[in-house]
């Protein structure tokens, strides 16, 4: 995708300005402010302990369940504010889905781990459910793999198929955002391939943000690109965010370069 | 020289845990050789679904016990195991680490009470407040199912916590980011997924409550007959031998042991499915 073609032809999905993010006393992230376009991949970079993942579980509010938590500032989900208190999370949840660092399958069928969301959802009639189960395996490269074995446990499945039926299971919702944090890091190199190639395909349709520590993923996968470090307090912040191709051969920081140049991390 | 520590030591606990397990096996044989003849004699069908039992008169049909120790159970088990799930539920999830601290143990004490005491407290509370609220003479299954499921909540809340707890982390994770709240996180999710733990801990729970003798002999009346309703007095089995191994001798001592018989069998079943529940997975 051409650089200058994301900046100026995506509309912005999620915006965030001056965000603070406290876990108790501890301030886990500082003052980001960063617009992410839609239908486009964007990569979340840097030093681990950073707050990458802190960023990326503001987007759907998987903070929420750990005590103390505190954001500040503004997060907004096209125009709506995500850490509204009138905000229904469970809507946000279904716009924006996520998957995890280890594929986490439910302990359940193959079918019955798709139709899970759908079903908590609302969605009840097997024929529909059938359709979404099989569409989703379709998008996602599984379905050949699977299909005769739909009703077996998902656990039995390899790491890789594990992970895509997750992404599976997180498109079944149909959600505008998908969030992937190190998502392919437990995966073989081949597995890996086709989780990016897969997720290339779904920007078409979907704004997909990544956290990874490898930056060849990020150089190779993305449009879009966001560097943070810690600060002196520990604290997390964004030193720099810009198209990918960019970031990598003209950064502006020297402290992105130094990081992308291997001199540390 | 330290090979030879390690052997020896090796070998006496072998024989530590050989002689544990044959003096189990003498248990079983005795109980065994001791009751049989009295079985063989009576006929197994005649002894279980019997419906008269009086020694004196050579009539020896355990039917009104069995109905006695399921009824009992089933009733422990309709009041505790919801009590339990839901306690071990909060527990697992719900509560802050200071209350889960005190209730913990709290439990585990409640496992410690001496039976005998719960069957005290029965008599002096249970039974009379059965007895002027609901009629019949108090003394009954409904006392000995109250006093039964509690007894049998330790059991059942800590095993069901363990499983609950023992559940993968990041299957919460998922189930909340596909939008659904906490609670249909483990209503839908983690339930079922620890459901054969679960099973496991009810089945020694009512394991427990069948073999429980002490404080159901004093809360439940003990009279050999068919109840009619849940304020009707029962005997247990285990009540049966209970009360009268003391004065029993010959052939009713021999029907006593062959009631323990039934008992034991029943009991190994419980739990080998427990067992065989808990493996599968
Ligand atoms: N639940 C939490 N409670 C307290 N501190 C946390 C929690 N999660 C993360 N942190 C802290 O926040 C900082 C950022 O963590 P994280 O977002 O996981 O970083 P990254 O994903 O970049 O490795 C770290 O210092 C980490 O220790
Ligand atoms: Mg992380």
């Amino acid at each position: 995708m051409d650089n200058l073609r994301i900046m100026s032809e995506h509309r912005t999905k999620i915006k965030t300005e001056e965000v603070n993010l406290f876990y108790g006393d501890f301030q886990a992230l500082k003052n980001v402010s960063m617009d992410i376009k839609e239908c486009a991949i964007t990569a979340i970079i840097g030093p681990s302990g950073c707050g990458k993942s802190s960023l990326l579980r503001l987007f759907n509010r998987m903070n929420d369940v750990i005590p103390g938590v505190k954001v500040e500032g503004k997060i907004l989900l096209d125009d709506l504010s995500i850490y509204d208190k009138n905000m229904d999370v469970v809507n946000l949840k279904k716009r924006v889905g996520m998957v995890f660092q280890k594929p986490n399958p439910f302990p359940m069928s193959i079918y019955d781990n798709i139709a899970f969301g759908p079903k908590h959802h609302g969605i009840k009639q097997r024929a529909l459910l059938d359709e979404i189960v099989e569409r989703n395996l379709k998008q996602v490269a599984l379905w050949n793999e699977v299909k005769d074995k739909l009703k077996q446990s998902a656990l039995d499945l390899p790491m890789g198929q594990q992970q895509l039926l997750c992404i599976a299971r997180a498109l079944a919702v149909e959600p505008e955002v998908i969030l992937m944090d190190e998502s392919c890091s437990a995966l073989d190199p081949e597995s890996t391939m086709r989780v990016e190639g897969l997720m290339d395909e779904l920007a078409q349709k979907y704004t997909i943000i990544i956290v990874t520590h490898s930056m060849e993923q990020a150089a190779r996968a993305s449009d879009m690109t966001a560097f943070m470090m810690m600060n002196d307090d520990r604290s997390g912040g964004l030193v720099e965010y810009g198209p990918t191709e960019q970031i990598f051969s003209t950064p502006k920081d020297k402290r992105t370069e130094d990081y992308i140049t291997g001199r540390f991390g | 020289m330290k090979k030879f520590k390690e052997n020896f030591s090796e070998r006496v606990f072998l024989l530590l845990a050989l002689s544990a397990l044959s003096v189990l096996a003498l248990i079983t044989v005795f109980i065994f050789t001791k009751g049989i003849p009295l079985i063989a004699k009576v006929g197994v069908v005649n002894f279980i679904f019997g419906m008269k039992w009086s020694p004196s008169q050579g009539s020896y049909g355990i039917f009104p016990m069995i109905v006695g120790t399921i009824s009992v159970t089933l009733g422990a088990a309709i009041i505790g195991i919801p009590i339990a799930i839901c306690c071990s539920i909060f527990l697992a999830e719900f509560a802050p680490a200071t209350l889960r601290n005190i209730f913990r143990p709290a439990i585990q004490l409640l496992a410690g009470i001496p039976s005998v005491v719960y069957g005290f407290w029965g008599v002096l509370f249970i039974v009379p407040m059965i007895r002027n609220y609901l009629g019949g003479p108090g003394l009954s299954i409904l006392a000995g199912s109250i006093i039964l499921a509690i007894m049998i909540l330790p059991t059942i809340i800590s095993i069901t916590e363990v499983t609950i707890l023992a559940l993968p982390r990041h299957y919460k994770d998922g189930a909340l980011a596909l939008g659904l709240t906490h609670w249909q996180t483990i209503r839908h999710l983690l339930l079922p997924a620890a459901k054969s733990g679960i099973v496991a801990a009810i089945i020694l729970g009512l394991g427990r409550a069948v073999g429980e003798t002490m404080a159901v002999i004093m809360v439940v009346g003990n009279a050999v007959a068919l109840p009619e309703t849940i304020l009707d007095p029962v005997r247990t089995m285990t009540t049966n031998i209970g009360i009268e191994m003391g004065y029993a001798s010959g052939e009713h001592q021999q029907a006593l042991f062959a009631t323990g018989i039934v008992l034991f069998i029943i009991i190994m079943i419980m739990n080998a499915t427990a067992q065989y529940i808990t493996r599968k997975k």
